[in-house]
């Protein structure tokens, strides 16, 4: 077994790069909950302004007031480490995940059909070298090995176990991948380097460092066996369909359609899985294509309402070239949430079918069409109201006790100037003055007037005036 | 539905007279958005006839309020607002003195059996009120249990109680009206209009609704219903209100208010009695005390000139009735005396500098030094209260506390409240959260706002943080917050200023709890207490006290006092006199700045001045410690005290015009400030001359005095200056004298120091300076033992006593007790005085604590520890708790060097009892041992010091490769004027405000200190070495003043801390 | 905007009047007040029992014909059955805006989202204002607003209808003929969904397969409500007066 390790020592940089702009500014990476934030990572111009990973950023700014603060991402690290794996796992077939910063892949199986380790490396550098990220890489017998040296020293490849024995042996305990506590007691015995613990008796040094830490060094050097779970590369689902005609209709994609939908259900049985979004990719002529997206409100997986979804979707879609082949791709596989069919409660079932209900109307109207209304404290009243996304809970406004004035049954999108003062006063004034922090403050005076035929309305004058009336409301 | 009535023509108003009986100040924390003085004078000038201050459940901000009422048309009414714990809403107002007093009882219960900020009353509660409390009732209209309310509220209160109408343009104004309307008709309830009011005008609803998004934690944006709706709680026109209340609703404000007769002037203080023995005068009592004190001190008969000061005093205190105050002060001391062991304690203040509370044993200041400044301070013009300050022990001061707690009972004795206001930094800081501003662009602004007040513009400062200076948001910020600025924001308890009574303190003022369990503060604060004229007595805790006893103990216990003494240990009084024939000595090693860990003149500045004024005797140093201070300072009085004290500058006093006509030499002027040569340097030097030479009444300068000390906050001095400069020129001084008088005030604005402080304190660095100098090893235990305190840390401490001959010994857990301690050496040949070491303490090793100090000491009382393993486990110490030990190298003589030690006592399985076989088998295992400079970074990280060598002289040959020389060449050997390099551990990095951007830094190498000066252009430019090396090297240029202080000029900085990596060292930053 | 504005209101007044003074006593808000909403639980529960859907097929005693109590002790006296239909479409003909039109169906929405049914509102002429509807006590959990182009809001409101998964649909509809509202009709009485229609006045006069068609005009004395066509109660006309 040969084990080669891909160590991203400024992953939490490197990561974030993408969107800020490259350049010779001094930039650091903090992390932690705002008042105790911590920089963990400066780059060159920073570190050279003395900023360094463990500082406060009140500090490093004091150090470099021109100094740029990204916030840590977390998940963009482990997205990018996942696209590492998958890189990886074009030379290996055995891959370990180590996060946050590593991975690791046994090469020994595939030594030969690379050229040998230096020809592999090096391509491995280039493809990493490719993302524009920082990458260290090592290569021993045992995994945990090649981890510890890649922090050591970038480049190196041992291929025995004695070889390694021996390098392990020379190198400081701080590199060793010991615990911090660990590697601080044994500083204080006095021992400096992997060498001096090998040599002492291994029962003494066990009280002292534990059976865990005494496996790590058993590990490193061979003497038992490594098991961490395997990398498993995501799910997918990648089918394309080429035709032998040229298909001018998007009516005549309906049985290829279902035919690619059928083999997704089938494929998400089998994962337990559902899909609440997936495209489909039409082919047209010199590599052009066109991507039409559907998107679902819960996760599922009947090949029918995918079908009847995708259809209308498709219908809306006007060709623009003519298609000769069909792609149905799918990125996520959520859990499925089956459905919940008590047979007694009507509710329930009326739930779903308003889920198809409004997949329908979606697809009909537009994504935008469903609206849910929420309240919103605001004393504004063209504020106190919001659309929210359909079926979701409203927040906050619900069971509060503010005392509710008169408020009308519809509001207009925009007020209207009237041309008279109403005849008839019913309540008021209600004085609103609000909002000036948002550059919208208001001073209105507010009343329920009564016009001559009958109707009432909500009307309003700037607070304190009594001309230029303005309706915006109606009591329906 | 009825036609609406015609509309109501705007009366004439001048007939509608109204009285606002609701109404918050901002002592209604994050509620009301005005100041009381901001209310009385919108109040006043809307013609308002009264105007109640209704602080909910609060009388904190009354005293301001009567401040702010004197001289208005609107008269004061004492109320406040609660809501009971069944959300009933109620106005209290006082009617009488008896009204007041259970007001006081009632926001007393209620915050006394809650939390610090909140309150819990019950109807129960209020069923206590008698006849003196009018009430207006607020009600919930929506509430289901109105009736039941008013039933309530009708039986409480019967006539006295009100129905409040309080209309705010809500939409339902005519609804509630007629609601409350049927309310009162049905329960028989008059009703009466208010306003409650929360901002004096309608302009401030920016700031309120800014107060309201803090109180609710949250931003503008999110605060929703937690804002008003409207501006309409503001002290509004009356011929609004006209238009918005029937007429009879407003007329019944003013009955009540003609009701509500109770003034706070009023009230009756009395200090407690029961300190006087029966049958004895309160006077007769003082005097007594007062003579038998005299008795002890001067066994040999008192002498006359003291004899008759005594006497003048008496009379004064009799004249003005201070006895109780004296007494009661005399009682506290008394007591802490009497412990087992007695507490340490002086007096100081105003009238502490009496030869009364020097024989009362208050102060330890000796009249017959010609320090008698009592009458400066009490007397028959001026009506301000006596001021005592008491320090006590800082280890021990609690056990005073609770002493007056259990003399005078809970009820009598509270701690005096103290205001904490917004700052500039605190306003706009919660400003910003209520804009919703992010963490991170506020600290970016925090950032800019710092530079601003070091002088750079608004607009530039923004810049050059990325912000945009002309952005809304900010222009928002900015005026929000100043507008906030100076607000109260919470009570906090004053540091120990005690208030004690005769009667239960709750019928003068309401208690309530402070934040620290077991401590009750009243409502009013240090200010509010001298207007309402309350004696307090502040009970202080000092640091060096507790060193100062540490020290006195420590040479007791080892019988090394050798100077007779009253008591049965030796105690401050028994520390020679500065003018006793010993004290040479002394005031050599000061003149000297050897003065590391003396009270008050060891800072770098006290330092840099005591060989430039050479202080010989005790006004002397209470000279310097009053002149290095930042008022002389800025009011540039040091440099012509200086020259005149040295002969280089003839002493004069400038003449008046009248004066320059009699010829005569006499001046007015010299009667003042020939003690300190010519030049003001005590606060009532500078009140007595504005009398002199501006014809300033006693009252005028005590008005100055209280704006000086307010002048930073309010910048308000300018009016002072027309006045000293018109009434000096009147007498015919010159302008230049009056300027550089007024400048000299100003800089007292900030810091000026009484002398009678100052010879508090000097007499307190008298006694450390003697005890360092004929005890140092003592002495330096007891600061140890006393820390934090003071402006050096343990490591500096000790190096000083090393180089002070003190042979230090290490920690070890054979021999160290918890604390630092003194032991015996065996007596070297030829002598038979074993000499003293100073022995450093477990606690001294970083993570141990008191208990595993006390745990260990215990354990080897019990019998001395064998080996490491009868130490685990007679000890029981932890895993973590051997680490400290043994990398602190305090295992050694049980188990060798730091190595093995570790080795040793990480392989103990505390559960095992069978330890001995485990240990024999490991003495197989081989470690190396520590090398010097692996012990010395190892102390350094364990204790933050290390005996075994000094860092720098690991890097001894490296430095002089690399040209550097040791401080003992600077500070001693090398000619000024000439290039040199010099590099040491950092020490300490100064930077006072009033040293131009100036920042000093102490080096510290295994030959001594050097003193570092870092220019402000330096500074800016190696901020990064200056603020981070842990050692530093310096380019400069050696500066040698007149008195051989040698100062390195820096010009350029180098961090050499890469020479030694890993080295645990913190300085002492920025003080 | 679907319904012409009262005439007087954008143009020139003929005589102008001195301004008036606030209304010394407030009136009754309105329409919503006419009865007070019950409590929450008791009625989500109420509602439930009185779902015809649920027991009508075990339970033969219980009323012959479904329907929703309006919340209106007076309407419902005069409707068949003791409320709205359940299953069919109601046609609204309005005047004017402003007449209390909408808000004579809250108390419905109310019980109705609170038993946790979904209220549909299709093509509404003006912002459906949530604090009017929450101070009436509807849960706005429980309501969508469906935007759709003229050209689909018939369909819309069909789907909806159809779908048998909402508690009522509303539709506004400024012109209708009669083949689609009758499918509709269809879709209602195939789902057991209430529909609500509100038309012009102007529709009055045209033939409508609707179950219930009711006039809301306005009079001296507040909003005047007629049945003007009602299943099982052929010809006749009632008023009734909801606001004062």
């Amino acid at each position: 077994m040969l084990w080669a390790c891909l160590r991203f020592p400024q992953l939490a940089f490197d990561a974030l790069r993408a969107v800020s702009a490259t350049a010779s500014a001094a930039l650091a990476v903090s992390d932690g909950p705002a008042q105790q934030r911590r920089i963990v990572f400066a780059n060159s111009a920073a570190r050279s302004a003395g900023v360094h990973a463990g500082q406060n950023p009140a500090t490093a700014h004091a150090l470099c007031p021109q100094l740029q603060l990204l916030a840590r991402d977390v998940a963009a690290e482990q997205q990018a480490l996942q696209a590492f794996a998958t890189l990886a796992s074009r030379y290996s077939s055995l891959i370990h995940l180590r996060e946050p910063t590593a991975i690791l892949l046994e090469v020994g199986a595939s030594l030969n059909l690379f050229c040998g380790w230096p020809a592999l490396q090096r391509r491995l550098r280039e493809e990493v070298a490719r993302s524009g990220f920082a990458c260290r890489i090592a290569a021993a017998p045992t995994a945990s090995a090649a981890q510890v040296l890649a922090d050591a020293d970038d480049g190196i490849a041992l291929t025995t176990l004695a070889v390694l024995q021996g390098a392990l042996a020379q190198l400081p305990l701080a590199q060793g991948g010991l615990e911090p506590g660990t590697v601080a007691a044994l500083h204080g015995m006095g021992l400096r380097t992997l060498g001096q613990l090998f040599r002492l008796p291994r029962a003494e040094l066990a009280r002292r460092i534990g059976a865990p830490a005494l496996a790590h060094l058993d590990r490193l050097r061979g003497r038992i066996a490594e098991a961490w779970p395997r990398w498993q590369p995501p799910a997918r689902f990648v089918r394309r369909l080429e035709f032998e005609a040229a298909v001018h209709a998007t009516t005549m994609l309906a049985f290829p359609l279902q035919r690619l939908l059928r083999e997704l259900e089938l494929f998400l049985i089998a994962r337990d899985g559902g899909v609440q979004r997936f495209t489909l990719v039409l082919g047209h002529e010199r590599g052009a294509s066109t991507r039409i997206p559907v998107g679902l409100l819960a996760p599922q997986r009947d090949a029918a309402r995918l079908l009847e979804l995708a259809r209308v979707r498709l219908e809306r879609s006007a060709l623009p070239a003519p298609a000769w082949s069909l792609t149905l791709q799918v990125d996520e596989l959520p859990p499925l949430v089956p459905p919940h069919r008590e047979l007694f409660d009507a509710r329930e079932q009326g739930r779903l079918d308003w889920q198809a209900l409004a997949e329908r109307l979606r697809a009909r109207l537009g994504e935008d069409a469903l609206h849910g209304l929420a309240c919103v404290a605001d004393h504004r009243p063209a504020r106190a109201w919001r659309h929210t996304p359909p079926d979701t809970a409203a927040p906050a406004a619900r069971g509060e006790s503010h005392p509710a004035p008169m408020r009308p049954f519809w509001l207009l999108q925009r007020p209207l100037a009237l041309h008279h003062a109403p005849p008839r006063i019913l309540t008021g004034p209600e004085r609103i003055e609000s909002g000036w922090w948002d550059g919208h403050d208001q001073r209105r005076d507010y009343y329920v007037v009564e016009l001559r035929s009958g109707q009432r309305a909500w009307a309003f004058v700037e607070a304190g005036s009594h001309t230029h009336w303005t309706l915006h409301g109606w009591f329906a | 539905m009825k036609p609406a009535p015609p509309p109501q023509p705007a009366t004439a108003t001048d007939g509608v007279a109204y009285a606002e009986l609701h109404c918050l100040s901002n002592f209604s924390f994050q509620r009301g958005a005005s100041s009381a003085e901001e209310l009385f004078a919108r109040a006043d000038a809307l013609g308002y006839t009264a105007l109640a201050i209704t602080d909910e459940c609060s009388l904190a901000g009354i005293v301001r309020a009567r401040v702010a009422a004197r001289g208005r048309r609107s008269r004061l009414i004492v109320g406040c607002e609660i809501t009971l714990d069944d959300g009933l809403k109620l106005v209290l107002l006082a009617r009488d003195q008896a009204g007041y007093s259970d007001m006081c009882r009632l926001i007393t219960t209620g915050r006394r059996c809650s939390d610090k900020g909140s309150y819990r009353l019950t109807r129960a509660d209020v069923a206590t009120l008698g006849g003196g409390v009018l009430a207006l009732w607020v009600p919930a209209l929506a509430s289901t249990r109105l009736d039941a309310q008013a039933r309530w509220f009708r039986q409480q209160f019967g006539t006295r109680g009100w129905l409040a109408v309080e209309l705010h343009r809500n939409g339902d104004d005519a609804a509630r009206l007629a609601a409350l309307q049927a309310l009162g008709t049905r329960h028989d309830l008059p009703l009466v209009a208010s306003g409650d009011v929360h901002m004096h005008v309608r302009r401030r609803r920016a700031l309120h609704d800014v107060m309201s998004a803090i109180r609710a934690r949250t931003t503008l944006a999110e605060a929703g219903h937690a804002l008003q709706a409207n501006g309409e709680r503001h002290l509004r026109r009356r011929d609004d209100l006209a238009m918005l209340y029937p007429a009879p609703l407003l007329a019944e404000t003013l009955r009540i208010a003609a009701l509500c007769r109770f003034d706070l002037g009023s009230l009756d203080y009395r200090y407690p009695l029961e300190l006087v023995p029966p049958g004895l005068s309160a006077i007769a009592h003082l005097r007594a005390l007062t003579w038998r004190g005299a008795a002890l001190l001067w066994p040999a008969g008192v002498p006359p000139a003291v004899r008759t000061q005594l006497e003048r005093e008496l009379a004064l205190i009799e004249e003005l009735r201070y006895e109780h105050f004296f007494l009661t002060v005399e009682d506290i001391v008394r007591w802490a005396r009497s412990r087992t062991p007695p507490i340490l304690c002086q007096g100081r203040g105003s009238s502490a500098n009496s030869a009364v509370c020097y024989c009362l044993g208050i102060t330890a200041v000796t009249p017959e030094n010609g320090n008698l400044l009592f009458e400066r301070f009490l007397s028959r013009d001026r009506d301000e209260p006596p001021d005592i300050d008491v320090d006590f022990e800082h280890e021990r001061r609690e056990e005073v506390i609770q002493y007056v707690y259990a003399r005078y009972g809970r009820e009598r004795a509270a701690l005096a409240a103290s205001v904490i206001r917004y700052r500039s930094k605190s306003a706009l800081r919660d400003v910003a959260r209520a804009l919703g501003i992010g963490d991170d662009e506020l600290a970016g602004l925090a950032r800019a706002h710092a530079r601003m007040r070091s002088g750079i513009a608004f607009e530039s400062a923004m810049r050059e943080h990325g912000f945009d200076p002309a952005s809304r948001v900010l222009q928002r910020l900015f005026a929000l917050a100043a507008e906030l600025r100076g607000f109260p924001r919470h009570l906090s308890q004053h540091v120990g200023g005690f208030v004690i009574s005769q009667a239960p303190l709750h019928e003068l003022v309401p208690v309530e709890n402070a934040a620290m369990p077991g401590r009750t503060i009243i409502q009013w604060d240090k200010d509010d207490l001298e207007e309402m004229r309350l004696l307090k007595v502040d009970v202080l805790a000092l640091g060096m006290l507790t060193a100062l006893r540490k020290c006195l103990d420590l040479l007791h216990a080892h019988g090394l006092w050798r100077q007779p003494r009253l008591g049965p240990r030796p105690s401050l009084h028994d520390i020679p006199a500065p003018d006793a024939p010993a004290s040479a000595a002394v005031f050599d090693m000061i003149c000297k700045a050897d003065t590391v860990g003396v009270f008050q003149i060891e800072s770098r500045a006290q330092m840099s001045m005591l060989p430039r004024l050479r202080p010989r005797n005790f006004h002397d140093l209470v000279v310097q410690i009053a002149i290095v201070r930042p008022g002389p300072i800025q009011g540039d009085m040091v440099h012509p005290y200086l020259r005149r004290r040295q002969g280089k500058e003839a002493v004069d006093y400038p003449l008046s015009a009248q004066e320059r006509a009699a010829g005569q030499g006499a001046s007015a002027v010299r009667e003042v400030l020939a003690r300190t040569l010519g030049v003001p340097l005590f606060q009532e030097q500078v009140m007595k001359l504005i009398q002199v030479v501006a014809g300033f009444t006693l009252g005028e300068a005590d008005q100055l005095r209280r704006a000086m000390a307010a002048w930073k906050r309010d910048g308000n001095l300018e009016p002072f200056h027309d006045r000293i400069r018109a009434g000096m020129l009147a007498r015919g001084y010159d302008a230049a004298y009056c300027e550089r008088l007024f400048a000299q005030i100003k800089g007292f604005g900030q810091y000026g120091f009484p002398e009678s402080h100052s010879a508090s304190f000097a007499n307190l660095a008298w006694a450390s300076a003697w005890l360092k100098c004929f005890h140092p090893a003592a002495f330096t235990c007891a600061l140890l033992n006393a820390q934090p305190m003071g402006f050096y840390q343990p490591a500096q401490l000790i190096q000083d006593a090393r180089r002070h001959g003190v042979t230090v010994l290490p920690v070890d857990v054979l021999h160290s007790d918890a604390e630092a301690t003194l032991q015996r050496l065996p007596a070297p040949a030829g002598t038979d005085t074993p000499p003293l070491a100073l022995r450093l303490g477990l606690c001294q090793i970083r993570g141990v604590g008191a208990e595993l100090a006390t745990r260990i000491v215990a354990a080897r009382r019990h019998r001395v520890f064998r080996d490491v393993a009868d130490l685990v486990s007679r000890a029981r110490l932890d895993a973590r708790e051997r680490a400290w030990l043994a990398d602190a190298d305090a295992l050694r003589t049980l188990s060798g060097h730091r190595h093995r030690a570790r080795w040793d006592s990480a392989g103990i399985e505390a559960a095992t009892p069978l330890l001995a076989a485990a240990a024999a088998r490991q003495d197989a295992v081989v470690l190396p041992a520590p090398a010097l400079h692996e012990e010395v970074l190892g102390d350094y990280a364990t204790q933050g010091l290390s005996l075994k060598a000094h860092p720098l002289s690991l890097l001894r040959r490296e430095l002089q490769r690399r040209r550097v020389v040791t401080a003992s060449q600077v500070m001693h050997w090398l000619q000024p004027d000439r290039p040199l390099r010099c590099a040491g551990l950092v020490t300490m990095r100064q930077r006072p405000a009033t040293a131009n951007g100036v920042t000093f830094v102490t080096l510290e190498d295994e030959t001594g200190l050097i003193n570092v000066v870092v220019w402000q252009a330096l500074a800016l430019r190696q901020s990064r070495v200056l603020v981070e090396a842990t050692i530093m090297a310096v380019d400069g240029l050696l500066q040698v003043g007149e008195e051989g202080v040698r100062h390195l000029i820096a010009r350029r900085l180098h961090d050499y801390g890469a020479l030694l990596p890993r080295l645990a060292h913190a300085s002492r930053d920025f003080h | 905007m679907m319904f012409t504005p009262a005439a007087d209101l954008f143009a020139p007044e003929p005589t102008s009047t001195a301004w008036p003074a606030p209304a010394a006593a407030m009136p009754a808000p309105p329409a919503a007040s006419v009865v007070a909403a019950p409590s929450r639980d008791s009625a989500a529960l109420e509602t439930v029992l009185r779902h015809p859907g649920v027991w009508r097929r075990k339970s033969p005693a219980v009323a012959a014909v479904d329907v929703l109590p309006s919340g209106h002790a007076a309407l419902d006296a005069l409707l068949p059955g003791g409320g709205w239909p359940r299953g069919a479409l109601c046609e609204l003909l309005s005047e004017h805006d402003g007449l209390g039109e909408c808000s004579l169906l809250l108390p419905t929405l109310a019980a109705l989202t609170r038993a946790r049914r979904r209220v549909v509102l299709v093509a509404p002429p003006y912002i459906p204002y949530a604090p009017a509807l929450a101070a009436a006590g509807v849960d706005l959990q429980h309501v969508v607003q469906i935007d759709a182009a003229h050209a689909d809001t018939h369909w819309t409101a069909e789907q909806c209808l159809r779908s048998g998964c909402c508690g009522a649909v509303l539709h506004w509809l400024a012109h209708g003929d009669y083949r689609e509202l009758r499918r509709l009709q269809l879709a209602a009485e195939s789902s057991g969904t209430p529909g609500f229609v509100f038309r012009p006045l102007a529709a009055a006069s045209q033939a409508s397969p609707s179950a219930l068609r009711l006039r809301i005009t306005s009079a001296a004395d507040g909003t005047r409500f007629e049945l003007i066509k009602c299943r099982g109660r052929v010809g006749g006309t009632t008023q009734l007066r909801l606001r004062a």
